[in-house]
């Protein structure tokens, strides 16, 4: 299992190196000029000969390959390079900004798992009745409205009818913003950071929720269907520990791989919810940086987000041989 | 003596969207305590239906008339809570596939153990103890080190081995083995029937054994129950039943089993045709359209034959039984003519 994990760790760098060297090479082949970023802007146009002398003496007049070897050097040092337009430093956009999309991803993904699974198990044990029925029409209801709506209704209701009709305070949630920024144990919120947290959260986990109920239910009614299920019934097991003991454990393979798949666009590809609520989380930065062509910032927070997926698909991999022994990990033993 | 289970008139339909399916349409027999009984029949003649239906784990979609007594209590009218304690405890199944039936993720013991637990007030330790036992019973080496592996680290009769123990290891009075052998190799299904009823003897457990397979009764049961389309067509001791069958049913199974001690070189002869559909199914006899023997004027086409005493403690449902007996016509049945 040890060797498994460290050879999955390798496994990874290997990745965070082939990605970003993918992403290096496909967003130098835009149309770019650091140059007339750094010595102008977007839409002022600065003289080329001052332009050209800034694109030389930051090297990017410079091969392509050599360009990729000073960026690969440094980012091997773990300096992520800074950004062209502001000169701020991309490992301290990343400080500031992934906590935030950690944080929000996490508990998200607490939402996700609590109620996606816990409605997808309902669904299936009353197959067909009012509450199989009423989770499937919410289900696809949510994820069929937009984030972007979902999130604007909530901040009219919460955020704006509230405090005009004078709502009791626990039914007002400040609409934008993201609050004192306090935390016990760095993940848990202070009682007003959750009013800051509880609505982007919602909103951000209402998608994948509806989607792993879904996904919860058909798995579990191919697991009751299961010979297994049948003798565990015919053990005498009560209807309840049949359920929990017998059929989840081993409906939950799918469920944990999109679980897993989830966590990494909770935190880096929450855009439109970042957006919505104007949070200074790392997707909306990397939208923002990409349509200003400030390569470091996209190139260093996409690296962060595949690290994220990285380490997320580890942990879901991980998982499997906890819930199906019949999985080896990494062919140990053959 | 008072039979441990007796079932009368166990009617079992399923609805779906053809229409109803009678797989089972009034069923009778008893088993007594300790004793033997098989159940014959081919696939889709409800006898793994009739064995499920005894401990209510058919799907809600099914619908169960008749009555099922068991011990004196009337088990299709106990509650769920009093199913779950019987179920296990006091009549336990062994299922086809022990692949497929015990659980993937769960270590053997812990499955064992999980079923003492669940009838019986031990600790965890006295309850992996009690799977260790019951592993050394039914003969698998080095239990200790078996316990604690998982299903796919056994070998197929490893497995039911382990099923048996599971279904004995709450010392049940009732046993139902739903083709315990069928998913095995042949070298081993003898190995593993003879523990099934060496441990049952041992501990006088009855046992309901469910097969299609007419060769594996002959050796171990004590009482033998025909089914046909749901019914029960033929029931009596095993040596009645084989010796001097009263079904043309059964003298056609009969006749399509190799024996050892007739003419070697004589030629199986199957059934003709194909069981019938439960969702429509024959009127009249419903071995009728397949009956070498069956007849107008018997009544045969349309009228259903009772299950009546033909020989003392034989029964058989057919209408022209009386005189097939009386010419010995059945025991020619596959013999050349």
């Amino acid at each position: 299992m040890i060797s498994y994990i460290l050879r999955r760790m390798l496994q990874l760098v290997f990745v965070l190196w082939a990605g970003a060297t993918l992403l290096f090479f496909l967003l130098f082949t835009l149309p770019n000029s650091p140059g007339e970023l750094i010595a102008g802007g977007a839409n002022r146009s600065a003289n080329p000969v001052v332009v050209k002398n800034v694109n030389h003496k930051l090297g990017f007049d410079r091969p392509i390959y050599v360009q990729y070897g000073k960026f690969m050097a440094r980012t091997v040092r773990g300096d992520l390079g800074e950004s062209y337009r502001t000169h701020e430093k991309v490992n301290d956009i990343l400080k500031e900004r992934a906590p935030l999309s950690l944080r929000i991803a996490f508990w998200a993904i607490v939402i996700e798992i609590l109620v996606g699974v816990s409605s997808g198990v309902l669904s299936a044990r009353r197959r067909n009745s009012f509450a199989d029925t009423a989770t499937t029409l919410v289900a696809v209801v949510a994820s069929a409205i937009p984030v972007f709506v979902l999130a604007y209704l909530m901040k009219q209701v919460t955020g704006v009818y509230a405090y005009q009709h004078n709502w009791p305070g626990w039914m007002r949630f400040p609409a934008l913003g993201f609050g004192p920024n306090e935390w016990y144990l760095w993940i848990i919120p202070s009682w007003e950071q959750l009013r800051y947290l509880a609505q982007p959260v919602i909103v951000l986990a209402s998608v994948s929720t509806a989607i792993l109920a879904r996904i919860t239910r058909t798995s579990m009614l191919e697991s009751l269907r299961l010979d297994h299920v049948r003798t565990a019934r015919a053990k005498g097991l009560s209807e309840k520990k049949v359920i929990r003991r017998h059929v989840l454990r081993n409906a939950m393979i799918p469920v944990v791989t999109i679980i897993g798949i989830d966590f990494g666009t909770a935190a880096g590809a929450a855009i439109l919810t970042e957006f919505s609520f104007n949070l200074p989380g790392v997707g909306s930065k990397i939208v923002t940086a990409a349509s200003q062509r400030d390569l470091p910032i996209v190139l260093g927070l996409s690296i962060f987000v595949m690290a994220v997926y990285g380490v997320a698909s580890l942990l879901v991999d991980i998982s499997y041989a906890f819930l199906d022994p019949r999985i080896r990990l990494g062919g140990e033993d053959g | 003596m008072d039979p441990l289970l007796d079932v009368k008139g166990l009617t079992v339909g399923f609805g779906t969207d053809d229409g109803v399916v009678q797989a089972v349409r009034g069923v009778d027999f008893e088993v007594r305590s300790g004793e033997i009984l098989a159940i014959v029949g081919e696939s889709g003649s409800g006898k793994s239906v009739t064995a499920m239906s005894l401990l209510k784990l058919l799907p809600p979609s099914a619908t169960i008339e008749g009555s099922v007594d068991w011990a004196g209590e009337s088990l299709l009218d106990a509650s769920e809570q009093r199913m779950q304690a019987v179920r296990g405890n006091e009549i336990a199944m062994i299922f086809q596939d022990p692949l497929s039936a015990l659980n993937p993720v769960y270590k053997v013991g812990q499955q064992i153990a999980e079923m003492v637990h669940s009838h019986r007030k031990v600790s965890k330790a006295d309850a992996r103890a009690r799977a260790v036992e019951m592993l050394t019973q039914v003969g698998i080496p080095q239990p200790e080190k078996r316990v604690n592996q998982f299903p796919h680290e056994f070998s197929g009769g490893m497995r039911q081995r382990a099923m048996i123990a599971m279904g004995l290891s709450c010392e049940p009075r009732l046993i139902v083995a739903d083709e315990p052998t069928t998913a095995l190799d042949v070298t081993v299904q003898a190995q593993v029937l003879d523990l099934l009823v060496d441990l049952c003897h041992r501990l006088s457990t009855a046992v309901i054994l469910i097969t299609h397979d007419l060769g594996v009764v002959a050796g171990i049961a004590d009482r033998v129950t025909v089914m046909y389309a749901g019914r029960v067509v033929e029931s009596g001791s095993v040596d009645d039943v084989f010796d001097a069958t009263a079904h043309p049913y059964t003298a056609g199974l009969l006749s399509s089993l190799p024996r050892l001690d007739g003419d070697v070189a004589a030629p199986l002869v199957p059934i003709a045709g194909q069981p019938p559909s439960m969702l429509n199914p024959p009127s009249g006899c419903s071995f009728h359209p397949r009956c070498p023997f069956a007849k107008e004027e018997a009544g045969c086409m349309t009228i259903v034959p009772t299950l009546d005493e033909r020989r003392p403690g034989q029964l058989s449902a057919c209408h022209r039984a009386p005189e097939l007996i009386e010419t010995g016509a059945l025991l020619r049945v596959g013999a050349p003519a």
